[in-house]
């Protein structure tokens, strides 16, 4: 059965716009993890919400003397600059024309492990210098952290022996959070022995699961050191697979 | 009539309204967002900026009206929202034809690139149905949650997600097809895919 048909179009409405539980909301992401239309789907909305944004960003002076810079950028936070008219546009091209042209190049890299000896075969598609992997957790479970970990450090080692360039980023959201977490993470101690071992390897968690788990639960965050916040986990998965890194789920 | 008031009448409410600093810049803010959302829903400045003018007056006669201060915000939005309808109401039967073409129209000072993605977007919102832009503007550039959007327009919640979704279905239809005219934008495309 196809995921897709689990999830109407209300309910992805509601997943962009935060508006859903948070187990309806692995409900998504599980669908996601399984679906690309989901995925592009779920990119387009969110592309149609900053170019609205965008498009109310100036307005025209109003006779009463105020609101030509838009005003407060409403409860949403979200601050755009002059400067970044550019940059939405190039976005909105993207999403909404980018697909029609077909398929684009995706992964570089196909990944496998046998019998823990892990490959990576690296497809022609490009002179392309870097290999970049993107490694995505989300569940809280420390064995699959640790599977995880495993993997991550498989991938790293394979390149660093082979004496080529790569880049890795893991990315956590949702529960996955929990591993980059000061007072949660299972193996704290190896993600920083990691970290410095590897200068190529960054270790990524998602601002709307840090912002979840203090509406929801009352619980600030503290991350372990070196961990970079981004906006949207699902976003940054989106970007970094339009940039062609491979992606691959734990 | 709206535009009758002038501003520096509006300017004796606005300092009745909000007699202390710190007050008065929350209100300053909050007379910016009602003019975002109102322009998003008419297209038209003038017009925009008597809505909310009406829609701060009301509030303020109504201000004792308002129990819980924590819903302040959806409440000055779902006045807001009351006078839109009350105008459109009253002018429904003479409602000028000019006025409304306004909102296709495009200058010769925006045709740059950027101009033209926000003059086709908001053209792309005003062709919405009234419900739709409302619930869409208000969600998308107010943040509000799906049931402040119900309490503001008084529908129900489940009116709001079919609403939003018949919406942004309609805008990306609407944008493909604009983009799709937009000359040189493919080879735009490829470079950045690339």
């Amino acid at each position: 059965m196809n995921d897709k048909t689990k999830i109407s179009d209300e309910m992805l409405n509601a997943f962009v716009d935060d508006q859903v539980t948070t187990e309806e909301k692995e409900q998504v992401y599980f669908s996601l993890s399984k679906d690309d239309d989901l995925k592009k789907a779920v990119c387009e909305l969110r592309s149609g919400k900053d170019l609205v944004q965008l498009a109310y960003q100036q307005l025209p002076p109003s006779p009463g003397g105020y609101g030509n810079d838009g005003g407060s950028q409403g409860r949403n936070g979200s601050r755009h600059w002059i400067t970044s008219i550019a940059a939405s546009v190039l976005l909105a091209m993207g999403v909404f024309i980018g697909w029609q042209l077909g398929p684009t190049q995706q992964n570089n890299v196909i990944y496998s492990a046998d019998n823990g000896n892990v490959r990576a075969t690296t497809v022609a598609a490009s002179d392309q210098i870097t290999t970049k992997v993107l490694f995505h957790l989300n569940s809280r479970n420390p064995d699959i952290a640790r599977e995880a970990l495993d993997e991550l450090e498989g991938v790293l080692s394979f390149y660093q022996q082979a004496g080529q360039r790569a880049k890795i980023e893991m990315i956590t959201n949702g529960g996955g959070i929990d591993l980059l977490r000061v007072d949660t993470s299972p193996y704290p101690e190896r993600v920083l022995a990691l970290q410095k071992k590897y200068p190529n390897l960054t270790f990524v968690t998602c601002q709307n699961s840090i912002d979840r788990l203090k509406r929801e639960r009352g619980i600030t965050a503290h991350l372990l050191p070196g961990t970079v916040v981004i906006d949207s986990g699902v976003a940054q998965i989106m970007r970094r697979q339009r940039e062609g890194w491979a992606y691959i789920q734990v | 009539m709206l535009s009758a008031i002038h501003s520096d009448h509006y300017m004796e409410i606005f300092d009745i309204f909000c007699r202390n600093r710190e007050s008065r810049n929350q209100l300053e803010q909050f007379r910016a967002r009602l003019y975002r959302v109102a322009y998003s829903w008419c297209h038209n400045a003038a017009l925009a900026d008597d809505l909310v003018q009406e829609a701060l007056m009301k509030a303020y006669r109504k201000s004792d009206q308002l129990r819980d201060p924590k819903s302040g915000q959806a409440w000055l939005f779902s006045i807001l929202s009351n006078c839109y309808n009350d105008h459109f109401r009253r002018n429904r039967e003479t409602e000028d034809v000019d006025n409304v073409t306004l909102v296709d129209d495009t200058t010769p000072e925006t045709e740059t690139d950027q101009l033209q993605i926000v003059d086709k977007v908001r053209k792309a919102v005003a062709t919405l149905s009234e419900g739709q832009r409302q619930v869409m503007t208000l969600v998308d550039l107010e943040g509000f949650s799906y049931i402040e959007v119900s309490q503001i327009l008084d529908i129900p919640i489940g009116t709001v997600m079919s609403r939003l979704c018949r919406a942004r279905n309609a805008l990306k239809a609407r944008l493909e097809t604009e983009f799709e005219k937009q000359p040189g934008l493919q080879d735009a495309i490829l470079r950045r895919v690339k």
